[in-house]
């Protein structure tokens, strides 16, 4: 992948954080640590991303992320796909991504703890 | 003859017997090559025990390590079989299968390497191991699909997590079979020694 359109990549990604931000998109947890957001369609298509451990390197972050555009025209294989591993910059953006994601989902369990507690007198 | 005669007479004899030196007498002489004789064969017979059993030591150590070798080669085999398997992991590995999997190796290779944990050669491979058990176990759960019906929702989520975890425990099956066949090497050269 070029540089140019990594470069575009993570404008994407900038906009996936801001709606995220925004709560215009309601992400699911398939598993502790993969999110993942359908399109209702047309066009059908599927974001996940999801952070891995590593521990080849002691320089290197101890965990990665890893972001997949999922077409089901196209089965399983990923029609895009980025890891954080070899770049810094989009290291730190899927992070954030990742960060902001989870803070969403954080947000919204604990409004809706609140939600169904007794309201004071 | 007077019999007081007769008794002096003999009292004589036994001093003439007895002013003569031991060594002059055959009985002495005799029973002192009898006594080198038998000194002789008791020492030789000592050496031949001692010889005996050196051969016994020596031939049960071998017999033994002969036993150690054959089986260090069938760990050895094991833990090729064990890391072919690491090999052919697919992008497409679903959470039931990696979790059998992991199961599967880890029960294998904690019996496989169990006798050897405190062993001095084996015990640095071992516990990296173990690690590398426990890191697969971790990033495994890291995976456990919250509705396992969704679970294709998110395809190779289960690799992503755990490609590595697997290809650590494949170094250090790599790292333990080349122990292991050293240790084979080294017994035949030892014996070639002695």
């Amino acid at each position: 992948m070029s540089s140019s359109e990594t470069a575009e990549l993570l404008g994407y990604v900038d906009q996936l954080v801001r709606t995220t931000r925004d709560g215009l998109i309601q992400w699911q947890r398939p598993n502790p640590t993969t999110f993942s957001w359908s399109t209702q369609g047309p066009p059908i298509g599927a974001v996940v991303i999801q952070r891995v451990e590593r521990r080849r390197l002691p320089t290197m972050p101890p965990e990665d992320y890893v972001l997949q555009v999922l077409d089901p025209q196209y089965g399983t294989s990923p029609r895009v796909m980025l890891e954080g591993e070899k770049d810094r910059v989009v290291f730190e953006k899927l992070k954030e991504l990742y960060e902001t994601i989870a803070s969403s989902i954080s947000r919204k369990n604990l409004d809706f703890f609140r939600s169904i507690l007794p309201k004071p007198g | 003859m007077d019999p007081l005669t007769g008794d002096v007479q003999t009292l004589r004899d036994v001093l003439q017997i007895l002013r003569q030196p031991f060594w002059v007498q055959p009985g002495f002489w005799l029973s002192t090559m009898l006594s080198i004789g038998g000194a002789g064969v008791s020492i030789a017979g000592l050496v031949f025990s001692v010889k005996a059993f050196r051969e016994a030591r020596r031939a049960k150590r071998a017999a033994t390590e002969a036993g150690r070798t054959v089986k260090l080669q069938t760990i050895a085999i094991e833990l090729t079989e064990i890391s072919q398997r690491l090999d052919k992991l697919k992008m497409e590995l679903m959470f039931n299968e990696a979790r059998d999997l992991l199961s599967e190796i880890s029960r294998r290779l904690r019996r496989v390497v169990s006798p050897f944990a405190e062993d001095e050669s084996f015990k640095a491979a071992i516990t990296a191991l173990r690690e590398a058990l426990k890191a697969a176990q971790d990033a495994l759960r890291s995976v456990q699909p919250t509705d396992p019906s969704q679970e294709a929702a998110v395809p190779h989520a289960v690799y992503y997590a755990t490609q590595e975890p697997f290809a650590l425990i494949n170094n250090c099956v790599a790292d333990l079979l080349g122990l292991f066949e050293k240790q084979t090497m080294d017994l035949g050269e030892h014996d070639v020694q002695q």
